[in-house]
């Protein structure tokens, strides 16, 4: 209704009264204005001019003329106002000396502005969300422990651990824009969170640049209610590159859930956006090539030559780092010792370079697949007593599972929140849920020497347990443990899973069903489009299968295209047979 | 909640699979979830967009006492008080990208990297505050 208003309102203005101002997307976008008509997102009064600022873009751009033509330190205070109404023919030119934005200019030096990608960690599934922010690179510079980073984040006012849950999903906490040296992003991911930094060059002209520092400048005066899955530092960071250039319409192509993995596919998808794309690896990464570009020798701990004696005492600084970082941060005072003794010693071979890190480029985190699917398909469930055939449809909400394409993915990881599953039994024609899943997570870690390392997984949902082939639909959790052996390609583990469902009294089987299995299974990329898994073990369970059983499975996943594929899944146990296919389309 | 009882899970189930969180910023303003290393806020604080541990910089003028003002720039103790650990291992290996960063912060000369190097244990033996350091390198150049 009230942007019916609006509408009649710009109307009337630029029919009746020729040049007067007229709100457009670039004037709303600079207010945070929502597309639907309602209040601008900056909940701060003092940020509009007008009263009624917040709720009317009309009324604040009258008011913004009025104010700034006559004040040159509002002019100063709201730099990317002034230059869109001087655009519009609002204002006329000044010769305004703003020393304080003046100084923050000088100090920005903008060269390049670019938006990072704070990336997967292989031994924290979790962080495969990531986070997003941007880098400001300064003119005549190439070192990225004197750039800028521009963040948006929430201002934290718990430190209760269920609070701070709660708040950050209600929309509890104000979330502003910051400034800092990127080197405290660089300390807080790369380092001390260990993941990769994946920065996307944007392509913006003089004339956009300038407004970007000017609307950077207001920015720092705007205060927003931060919301996690949906108004979160993606979504701001894409707010903000449409205020630079509104074609770009960021704002109407988000999901309303934002996955800042999703930011990077909407980046990279506009037209002439990003031209270059960098890496800045993990320490965990950056450890292990040190460890792969030692010798033989060095390897094992016995240095051949006084290279070989530099180069392991470079690797063993960096391993200190890795696992000793946060005493380090803390300044204990015997790791401290520990590894400035190491560090004189390297520093002793001076004759010596350190060998430089090569990484490439290749597999960016904007390569991944979409992250939510629906997929129609069969099952054939096969058992001594009787068949099940039925017709299945599936919804994931996100976001990665090992059947997906690999590339851009997280490593031999997978993470799913919210997902279902529907069946329609074709023999006794009948609709069921099978499956809700609240969350599976699952990962294959890494360590530095690359030999064996911990698999672990937990999984919670309500399910109806297929073994048991009467229809009983129940909360059910499962875990997983165990040792991997991984390489790029390949992936052999043995893990022990163990489940349990429960179901109401009604059904006659045990309300407790509890499985267990021991399980040794190999993955194989073969490549990006077809990964396939093989396992067998052995299972039993306190209401099928009460001794073990051999069970034996195998599973995978041809893709077509990023977007469309075939999964299936077929498992024996003894002589009960389960085949499961779905034709899969990701959005 | 649901996120809430997934982290909760999972930081219960994991352990020490987690890196500790949050770097020392240049001393400005106490954060609330600074100096927590609790499994459940590192893990909240990597699935919520790193909330914590943030230094906002007053993005104003505010020097805060992170930045020279006089060159718009950070200052050398503050990039020390950040990077110690880093520039400690550039200066052992007489080059890097934080030694590099700091030279110039500071208008030294890249050259000076190599002498650093000669002078690690005088230098980083025996001082670990931030100006200190920042002092000792400014007497060897």
């Amino acid at each position: 209704m009230k942007f019916i208003s609006l509408l009649l309102c710009i109307l009337f203005n630029s029919t009746l009264l020729g040049a007067s101002p007229q709100v457009d997307r670039q004037w709303l976008n600079l207010y945070r204005y929502q597309l639907d008509g309602s209040d601008s997102l900056v909940t701060n009064d003092s940020f509009f001019f007008h009263p009624e600022g917040r709720h009317n873009p009309l009324l604040e751009m009258k008011e913004a003329i009025k104010v700034l033509s006559k004040d040159s330190k509002a002019r100063c205070k709201y730099p990317a106002r002034t230059i869109y109404l001087q655009k519009k023919g609002h204002l006329k030119s000044f010769n305004d000396n703003c020393p304080d934005y003046n100084y923050f200019k000088r100090k920005l030096n903008l060269e390049s502005i670019w938006i990072v990608f704070a990336s997967y960690y292989v031994n924290n599934p979790s962080s495969a969300f990531g986070h997003t922010l941007f880098k400001i690179k300064g003119k005549n510079n190439n070192n990225d422990f004197l750039e800028w980073g521009v963040n948006f984040a929430a201002q934290p006012t718990t430190d209760n651990a269920f609070f701070y849950a709660l708040l950050g999903l209600v929309g509890g906490f104000k979330g502003n824009f910051s400034l800092l040296p990127y080197f405290i992003k660089i300390a807080e991911y790369n380092d001390s969170e260990t993941r990769d930094l994946w920065e996307y060059q944007l392509d913006f002209n003089e004339e956009e640049k300038e407004l970007f520092q000017a609307h950077l400048w207001e920015m720092d005066k705007a205060l927003f209610d931060y919301y996690y899955l949906s108004e979160n530092c993606s979504y701001h960071l894409l707010y903000f590159l449409d205020t630079i250039r509104p074609s770009l319409n960021f704002i109407e192509k988000m999901p309303y859930f934002v996955l800042p993995s999703e930011t990077l596919l909407l980046v990279n998808q506009a037209d002439d956006l990003v031209t270059e794309i960098n890496q800045r690896p993990s320490q965990f990464k950056r450890v292990q090539k040190r460890y792969q570009n030692l010798s033989k020798s060095a390897k094992e701990g016995n240095p051949q030559n006084e290279q070989d004696k530099a180069d392991l005492l470079d690797y063993k600084i960096d391993l200190m780092d890795l696992e000793k970082g946060s005493a380090l941060r803390r300044k204990e005072e015997k790791v401290v010792k520990e590894k400035r003794s190491l560090q004189a010693k390297r520093a002793s071979y001076y004759n010596y370079p350190t060998k430089p890190l090569s990484f490439s480029n290749e597999g960016g985190p904007h390569l991944i697949h979409p992250p939510r699917y629906f997929s129609f398909g069969y099952d054939h469930f096969s058992f001594e007593e009787k068949d099940f055939n039925a017709i299945t449809f599936d919804y994931r909400f996100s976001f990665h599972e090992y059947d997906d394409p690999a590339l851009g993915a997280p490593d031999w990881s997978q993470l799913m929140l919210g997902s279902f599953k529907l069946a329609y039994d074709t023999d006794r024609k009948n609709l069921q849920v099978r499956k809700f899943t609240l969350f599976k997570a699952e990962a294959n870690t890494a360590n530095i020497h690359e030999t064996a390392a911990l698999t672990w997984g937990a999984s919670a949902g309500a399910r109806d347990n297929i073994r048991t082939q009467a229809y009983d639909f129940g909360p059910y959790v499962r875990s997983l443990v165990g040792i991997n052996w991984r390489s790029s390609k390949n992936l052999f583990r043995v893990v022990l899973p163990f489940e349990m469902d429960y179901s109401s009294p009604s059904v006659k089987n045990n309300r407790f069903k509890y499985s267990g299995d021991l399980l040794l299974e190999a993955m194989r990329n073969f490549s990006s489009h077809l990964r396939l898994r093989v396992g067998l073990g052995t299972t039993m369970d306190n209401y099928r299968h009460r001794k073990p059983k051999l069970l034996a499975h195998l599973k995978g996943q041809l893709n077509f295209s990023k977007t469309a594929g075939i999964r299936f899944k077929t498992q024996l146990i003894d002589e009960d047979l389960q085949a499961q296919t779905q034709i899969l389309y990701s959005f | 909640m649901k996120k809430f009882l997934f982290t909760a899970t999972l930081s219960l189930l994991v352990g020490n699979a987690f890196a500790a969180h949050g770097p020392a910023g240049c001393g400005l303003g106490a954060m609330l979830l600074k100096g927590k290393d609790g499994l459940v806020m590192n893990v909240l604080a990597a699935t919520t967009n790193g909330t914590s541990g943030n230094q906002t910089f007053g993005m104003s003028t505010g020097t805060l006492g992170c930045e020279d003002a006089n060159k718009a720039k950070v200052s050398g103790p503050a990039f020390i008080q950040n990077n110690r650990e880093k520039l400690a291992n550039d200066v052992a290996r007489g080059q890097g990208e934080t030694l590099s960063a700091y030279l110039k912060l500071i208008d030294a000369s890249q050259t000076e990297a190599s002498e650093l190097q000669k002078n690690f244990a005088s230098i980083f033996a025996t001082e670990n505050d931030a100006n200190a350091i920042h002092n000792k390198i400014v007497e060897l150049i």
